[in-house]
Formats: structure tokens, C-alpha cells, sequence
């Protein structure tokens, strides 16, 4: 047997680091609509599996694709959140993205792990959402790779440290907190709406959006102290 | 985007790009699935903590993780467009009958193409503008009304106006219907030879040579200034002479 991760039930109440996880108690991988009851048996209800799924996509098994397809948006629309894409680009790019891989795309992907298989989706996915905004002349996200910001260079000028230096001491200052906050730092940064990360954190979206903002004002007080903002 | 928010794109980047590298330090993605998915445990896991108290890089690629692991576990409903993408690669037709195609293709172009705050932006500029305009129409300089329509006693005829009743007899007879509106110019003379022509409302009810009293409003002045005398104006009342 490949050693591929399977999704576990919920084994107790939290996930790692204290934060719940939330796990559905049905059959994930095949609550597409058109999946018939049978391929979901009782054993097979929780620990069905992407991988085997994405097997038996390569394998041209059409249930497999159509069972496939609400996972692949979910990963799909995550990866292009730092795009901002209206939900009909989103669509456009997923689509194309979608027919790619059934062109045979998928036998690109040689890992054994669920979380190696999210990697190279969202890569995919990547890399066709900057094709797409080159080739309307939009937005590039900031955060792809050799996509840098120009503003930069301006920024420098208004304000007294270089990026670097002011890169540098973000970093420490992230590295010094609660790792509850580096947390909540870093979906804020990836882009995670509130309502998500109060999914993720199983507190209320108020609560995690008060706490966000408590969280910037100290990162902001403490670079502008620094000479950075 | 302010600096914090570049800096922190950058920060992303830098940690991506040292999660890629430094893989002899950082976790593997396959370790950081398992430790997602509660699969290790009593050493490992304590290990797996551990590094991720220390190792931002690292939490970061298990925060994503984590919110990937979650989104498969209860999936969204598919978009049509999706669905239909699918259903037409593996060689179906779609479900949708002829015409939603090219509605589906309308509504993409006209709405997808168009940031919503463009719309809202110019939408917003239009009604600024109406209520502009509307405001300085209102607030501009007063205009000189030659009349003020508010007090109709006030109102004056461009030329003096006589009510007057004539009697004499019926001169000529011309019929002044225009557009529908039915109407006649009556002509009469006194017995010292003067013209009244006026105009009348509706169809005539006098004929010519007879004897009439007309009730009217004329002008001050005749038309003429040699010869018999012409006065016009409008009959009120019409009546035959006893």
C-alpha cells in the first residue's frame, strides 16, 4: 500500500497546536453529486482517499473525475486567493486548469502524499493565473515568485531603512509572538477571510477579527518605532 | 497596500522559497500532512511541535495545510461553469438547454470584466453630478419673470382689450376651423358703416343680412387709420337683434 495520508476521524476534540480541526463524518472524497452510494461504503466512508481518487482520474474512471471536481475547486480557489479574482475569472482559470489536467496533466504529479498532491495543484494553478493575468494585463500578486512589488523602491525613499533591514526586523518581531498570533498572522497574510480563520480556530469571527487588528496595530507600532512604516 | 502588507508578501516569499530549499531543516510536506491529520504520534509529534514553535517557514506551509486539509473535508457546491467544463471533457452534453449558453456568455461579459467598485464608482459620479447640476440650476440667478403667475390679478394683455357689445348686421361669413377645433369669423356692420370682424368659437349660427348683437372683447385700435373704421376681436355672446 502506497503511503499515502489518509484523513483520520476526528481522533479528540483539537487538532495539532490546540486549534480544532474540522473533518466531515461522511465520505469526502466521493460526496460529489453523480458518486454512487456503493463506492462509498461503510469502511471506505472516512478513510476514502485523494490519492487513490486521483489514480483513478489517470485511469479515465469519469465518476473518479466527477467526484474529483469539488475537491479540486476547494484547493483550486485557495490557491488563487492572493489573485483577487472576480468569482468568473476564478471560474475561467480553474477551467482551464481543469481541462489540462484531464489532458493528461495529472501524470505529471509523482508524489505519494496528500499534502505533496496540494502542493503541485496549487502550483499548477499558479502558474496558469499568472499566465492569465499577463494576458490581460493585470494584477500580478506580489507574492509570486519574481513578481516583486516596484513599488519598493519608493517606498525606501519616503521612509528611513532599507526593505531588507525592515524585512528582517518583521521577521523577528513575527517570530516573537504567541505562536497563536504567528498563526493568525500568517492566514491573515495568505489571505484567509475571517470567517475562515474562526473555522480554523473555532472562535467567533468578531473575536478573530478584533484580535487581527489588535495584532497589525502592534506589528505597525513597533516597525514605525523601528523607522519602517 | 501599505508597507506592512509588502513586507509581508515578502516575508511569504522568503518562506516559501526556505521551505523549497532548506529541506534537510524544515519539515517535509508528507511529515506536516501526517501531523495535519493527527497521524503521529508520542515522539514525532512533540518533534513536529516543536520545530513549528521555531520555524516560521514551516508553520506557515502547515497554516495552508491545515485550511486544505479542512476545505476537502466538506467541499463547496461546484460552479456550473465547472461542472460544465467537466461534463463536456468527458463527452457528455450539457445540461443545460440551447439557450443558457449564450445568456451564460452575456452575463460573463457584461459582469465579469467590470470591477464592482467601478461600477459602484461611476454609478456614484453619475448621481453626484445629476444632484450638481440640479442644485445649480436651482441656485442660480433669479430670472425676470415679465408676469407673476402667482397673483392672476396682476396679469396684463400685451394690448389694451375693450369689452364692448355691437349690434349691426351680418357682413360675411368665413369658416376658421384648424386642427379639429371648429370655429367661424363672424363680419358685421353698424349703421355708421364701421367693420367689427370677430373671431367666434364653434360653427355659425347666424346667417348673412341678419340683425345681431354681439357681446366681445376687441382690440383698442382700428386696423385701419383712413377710410371706415375695422375693430376686431372675439365674440363672448352672440344673439340675434329683435
Amino acid at each position: 500500500m502506497p503511503a499515502w495520508v489518509r484523513l483520520q476521524p476526528p481522533a479528540a476534540s483539537n487538532g495539532a497546536n490546540g486549534f480544532p480541526v474540522r473533518r466531515s463524518p461522511v465520505c469526502p472524497m466521493l460526496s460529489a453529486a453523480r458518486a454512487t452510494p456503493a463506492q462509498c461504503g461503510p469502511k471506505e466512508a472516512i478513510g476514502a482517499d485523494l490519492l487513490d481518487l486521483v489514480r483513478r482520474c489517470r485511469d479515465g474512471d469519469p465518476n473518479a473525475w466527477r467526484a474529483f471536481l469539488p475537491l479540486f475547486q476547494e484547493i483550486g480557489s485557495r490557491a488563487l486567493r492572493s489573485f483577487r479574482f472576480s468569482s468568473t475569472d476564478s471560474d475561467d482559470v480553474l477551467s482551464e486548469v481543469l481541462t489540462s489536467l484531464y489532458a493528461g496533466g495529472l501524470s505529471r504529479f509523482r508524489g505519494q502524499t496528500l499534502a505533496e498532491f496540494f502542493g503541485f495543484l496549487k502550483a499548477v494553478v499558479r502558474n496558469r493565473a499568472i499566465d492569465f493575468v499577463k494576458e490581460r494585463g493585470r494584477w500580478v500578486p506580489t507574492d509570486s515568485p519574481g513578481e516583486g512589488s516596484t513599488e519598493d523602491s519608493s517606498a525606501n525613499s519616503l521612509t528611513g531603512l532599507a526593505d531588507e533591514e525592515c524585512l528582517e526586523f518583521l521577521r523577528q518581531e513575527v517570530n516573537g509572538l504567541k505562536r497563536e498570533d504567528r498563526e493568525l498572522y500568517l492566514m491573515k497574510a495568505r489571505g484567509f477571510k475571517e470567517r475562515e480563520i474562526a473555522a480554523q480556530t473555532g472562535k467567533p469571527p468578531g473575536t478573530v477579527a478584533s484580535q487581527i487588528a489588535r495584532l497589525l496595530e502592534r506589528l505597525r507600532a513597533s516597525l514605525r518605532e523601528r523607522g519602517c512604516l | 497596500m501599505d508597507r506592512l502588507d509588502r513586507l509581508t508578501q515578502r516575508l511569504l516569499g522568503d518562506m516559501d522559497r526556505q521551505a523549497d530549499l532548506r529541506s534537510d531543516q524544515c519539515l517535509g510536506l508528507g511529515l506536516l500532512g501526517q501531523f495535519a491529520t493527527s497521524g503521529l504520534d508520542g515522539l514525532e509529534r512533540e518533534r513536529v511541535e516543536a520545530h513549528l514553535d521555531d520555524c516560521l517557514a514551516c508553520l506557515a506551509r502547515f497554516v495552508e495545510l491545515r485550511d486544505d486539509l479542512n476545505s476537502i473535508a466538506v467541499p463547496g457546491p461546484v460552479s456550473p461553469m465547472l461542472a460544465r467544463t467537466l461534463d463536456t471533457l468527458l463527452g457528455q452534453e450539457p445540461r443545460e438547454s440551447f439557450w443558457t449558453r449564450p445568456v451564460e456568455s452575456l452575463r460573463r461579459a457584461l459582469v465579469s470584466r467590470v470591477p464592482a467598485w467601478a461600477v459602484a464608482g461611476m454609478a456614484a459620479l453619475m448621481l453626484i453630478t445629476w444632484v450638481a447640476v440640479y442644485k445649480l440650476q436651482r441656485t442660480g440667478p433669479a430670472v425676470e419673470w415679465p408676469v407673476e403667475f402667482s397673483s392672476p390679478g396682476q396679469l396684463t394683455p400685451a394690448h389694451r382689450q375693450l369689452p364692448l357689445t355691437v349690434s349691426g348686421v351680418v357682413s360675411s361669413l368665413r369658416d376658421a376651423t384648424s386642427n379639429g377645433v371648429e370655429a367661424h369669423v363672424i363680419s358685421l356692420k353698424d349703421t355708421s358703416g364701421a367693420t367689427y370682424v370677430l373671431f367666434a368659437w364653434g360653427g355659425p349660427t347666424v346667417k348673412l343680412g341678419d340683425s345681431v348683437e354681439i357681446d366681445g372683447i376687441f382690440t383698442s385700435a382700428a386696423t385701419q387709420s383712413a377710410g371706415l373704421p375695422v375693430y376686431q376681436g372675439v365674440a363672448i355672446q352672440l344673439r340675434r337683434a329683435r
